[in-house]
């Protein structure tokens, strides 16, 4: 069989041993390949070249700084190949792409170069470091692009500064510490696949948004625009700009003809300026901020709604067009009857709440609902995992489930927790399956629970639709399967969880003696 | 320190190596640009910035852990000076106005009594310790043997198989050179005469036979300078308590993609070597 020996140089080609030598690896899987390697031209590494009889492949070698790409094959042909797959992978590789003979695939490392592969793109979508964050949306709004900043650590003055730059240049930031949005049906970061209809949304609540879509999605609706502000824009040093500029372009959208505004509570002054936007919208607008007065939005023509679900229900039936919301109810575990069969399992004094949640809008949304219905003084703890005290060091809870696996188990060795409170959260850029993570924890906290002589109850909602990845349903199944009592939404399960604690029976004192 | 800037990303750096002079102007180009750090050649040097992460390096300026070159649009050839601050094409500008100085000359270290038993725990760590830059076509494995076997013996046979070792291997900085400048740096630390000669030697004959990254470090090493990990790594072996070394090796086996794993294992021959001439010139 005949063997050729073929080379090509890379001139001041700089990459690390590792990347070399992969290439190298999958260069010799081809066909018709023998060897092949990838060195720097240094006169020690052309002398083993030549005691592998490959010295041929360096001849047109200038200095230590060439790259020799090295290949013995059974033929011309399979030697070409594989030279042209090495330019291929050289060529992909990150930042060093200053070598004019490099050929084929160039991802596109900076915006400069997104932009001369796709021209007519008109959103960036930005997620690196907060110290280059900025810059890079900076760059991208004098490019023309709208922005939506997945990043956090941006600072109030950098937020202040975008957004100010958008509004003089026509063009919307969502974000900074944006998770959630769908344009035009494109979903983009931990969005839901939900129906195309005519409901638009504007929120600075990620899970907030999340719930609402997918609620609207449930009774038979759409969405047409779900855009997200980002946490901080209704924060006085932010004055709703972004929230300002989604609500003018959703009240201009033909294809939207239903507003709604979703917020955590924000602050007096910004909901103020945000309500007297929409005064005398032409479309019937739904503002849901959590804590927020209901007069104040009814003053503007708009139409108040307490929790996500009402805002959601609200929506679908202003929006009409064959959408319907289901009357309350109608899941096991609401009847006065199954919260006091549930409420009796639990042992005396067992009348916690233990809220470990993966939203923080949703564990916001669930403290005032709780708050609410069982008063202000309890011990009970509504944790959002999502906080920064949480996820440093690791990924969010929505993506690794890991640390509330631990937290759910570590619970049931509390004697006074007697519901378990849960969101599990669906779509895109969420784990693949956390009904499937969760499961396990909830078996084994209840086994944890039963042999210290109690009964722990988990109550839990799922936010998510029939097409998102994990499947709706699917995700359901499993978690009656273990034994847990769904709600069917976020605002629901705090209610029924509040309703089971205050149907247990206090602890009776112990008499010293 | 502003986030921002209309001409591109504004940082501060952390710390200066004091091999340079931040007064000094010059002009230089991109060499390279990887994921936390860029390669600037100025006439026959070199300077790194680098994320802080990894640690100092002489000849090196360092700022925050999250730099990364790539993202902020830096790019082989471009221009790079150094004005009061340090301007990489119109992609980063560097302050360095707060900056503290590093220095990066490597001290004597006395090694203790229990040298044995420390020279013991380091090789049993290097030994779980990832791949090498010595595999696949270059796996210089003939050299390798030749240099360990010359490291028991005297500093002419070291010498002359290190030789073999300059330029060999995979990567930006080849692997027989990491292993080098190692050995140098253990030689120094243990206060080896002949580590000066020695690294000076390797040094000149890098000039025309490895990268230009290589000679940069091989040049260091002359000059008695070596990177913060080779520091903290000596002194751990040397100084620090037995139960830290595993610790200090796995850290210094991280850097770069095999370049960690060559260079500890450079050290572990030198220390040997340097305790073997000792144990010599005392019988």
């Amino acid at each position: 069989m005949t063997t050729t020996v073929r080379g090509s140089i890379h001139r001041n080609s700089y990459r690390d041993s590792v990347e070399l030598m992969g290439i190298a690896a999958e260069l010799e899987k081809l066909p018709g390949i023998k060897r092949a390697g990838l060195v720097m031209a240094t006169p020690a590494n052309l002398g083993v070249l030549e005691q592998a009889g490959m010295q041929a492949a360096a001849a047109d070698v200038k200095g230590p700084g060439d790259l020799v790409v090295a290949v013995q094959a059974d033929s011309d042909s399979a030697a070409e190949a594989a030279l042209g797959r090495a330019a291929d992978l050289l060529a992909a590789g990150a930042g060093n792409a200053g070598d004019g003979e490099a050929a084929g695939i160039v991802a596109p490392q900076t915006l400069r170069e997104g932009l001369a592969a796709l021209p007519d793109a008109n959103l960036a979508l930005i997620s690196t470091s907060g110290t280059y964050a900025t810059a890079e949306a900076l760059r991208a709004l004098k490019a023309g692009l709208n922005v939506f900043l997945f990043s956090d650590n941006v600072s109030v003055e950098d937020e202040r500064e975008l957004k100010e730059l958008a509004a003089r240049r026509g063009l919307l930031v969502m974000g900074p510490d944006c998770g959630t949005a769908i344009v035009g049906g494109v979903p983009l970061g931990f969005a839901n696949a939900v129906r195309s209809g005519p409901i638009g949304l504007a929120a600075a609540s990620g899970t907030g948004l999340q719930q609402v879509t997918c609620l609207i999605d449930r009774y038979g609706s759409g969405v047409s625009h779900a855009l997200g502000t980002g946490g901080r824009d209704l924060d006085v040093r932010i004055g709703g700009l972004t929230m300002l500029a989604a609500v003018e372009r959703l009240l201009a959208d033909p294809s939207t003809s239903v507003v709604v505004l979703i917020s955590k509570p924000p602050d007096a002054t910004v909901s103020a300026r945000v309500l007297e936007a929409i005064r005398g919208a032409g479309k019937p607008v739904v503002v849901n901020f959590l804590g927020g007065e209901p007069d104040a939005v009814r003053a503007v023509g708009a139409h108040p709604a307490a929790t996500f679900e009402a805002a959601a229900r609200r929506a679908v039936e202003l929006a009409g067009a064959g959408g319907s919301a289901p009357d309350g109810g109608g899941e096991p575990g609401d009847s006065a009857a199954q919260v006091a069969a549930g409420a009796a399992r639990l042992a005396a004094g067992q009348s916690e709440i233990r809220g470990l949640f993966s939203g923080g809008s949703l564990a916001g949304e669930a403290k005032l609902i709780i708050k609410s219905i069982v008063g202000p003084d309890r011990h009970d703890r509504i944790i959002d995992l999502g906080d920064d005290e949480y996820t440093v060091g690791r990924p969010h809870p929505m993506i690794d489930p890991r640390l509330r696996y631990e937290m759910i188990v570590a619970t049931a060795a509390e004697p006074t927790v007697g519901v378990v409170l849960l969101d599990v959260v669906l779509g895109y850029a969420a784990h693949p399956d956390p009904a499937g993570a969760l499961a396990p924890a909830v078996e084994e906290a209840r086994a944890v629970a039963r042999a210290a002589g109690r009964e722990i109850l988990f109550v839990a909602s799922v936010c998510g639709t029939e097409g998102d990845p994990q499947g709706l349903a699917a995700q359901e199944q499993v978690l009656r399967a273990a034994g847990v009592v769904l709600a069917p939404s976020n605002a629901r399960a705090a209610e029924l969880a509040a309703r089971l604690v205050t149907a247990v029976e206090p602890a009776t004192a112990m008499v010293a003696g | 320190m502003a986030a921002m800037d209309s001409r591109g990303s504004r940082i501060a750096a952390l710390r200066y190596s004091l091999d340079l002079d931040p007064r000094a102007r010059w002009a230089g180009r991109v060499l390279s640009v990887h994921r936390s750090a860029l390669n600037v050649s100025v006439g026959d040097g070199l300077l790194v910035v680098a994320g802080a992460r990894g640690g100092a390096l002489p000849g090196s300026i360092i700022v925050a852990d999250d730099f990364d070159p790539i993202v902020a649009g830096v790019r082989t050839g471009m221009l790079a000076r150094l004005d009061r601050d340090l301007w990489v094409g119109s992609a980063v500008a560097i302050s360095l106005a707060a900056a503290r100085p590093w220095s990066p000359t490597l001290p004597v270290i006395r090694a203790g009594r229990d040298i044995g038993r420390r020279l013991a725990v380091l090789g049993g760590a290097l030994s779980r310790q990832g791949t090498s830059g010595f595999a696949g076509l270059a796996s210089g494995a003939a050299e390798l043997a030749a240099f360990s076997t010359a490291a028991g013996g005297d500093v002419t046979a070291i010498a002359r198989e290190g030789d073999r070792l300059v330029g060999l291997g995979a990567g930006l900085t080849p692997a027989g050179d990491d292993l080098l400048v190692g050995f140098s740096a253990a030689f120094t630390a243990y206060g080896h005469p002949a580590a000066r000669p020695l690294a000076g030697r390797w040094a000149e004959q890098a000039a025309t036979a490895t990268t230009v990254v290589a000679t940069a470090y091989h040049r260091h090493a002359a000059a008695g300078r070596y990177a913060e990990r080779l520091h903290d790594l000596l002194a751990a072996i040397l100084g620090g308590p037995p139960d830290g070394i595993s610790a200090a090796v796995e850290r210094a086996c991280r850097f770069g993609a095999t370049s960690g794993v060559d260079l500890v294992t450079g050290v572990e021959l030198g220390l040997r070597a340097a305790r073997n001439a000792q144990v010599e010139r005392a019988a």
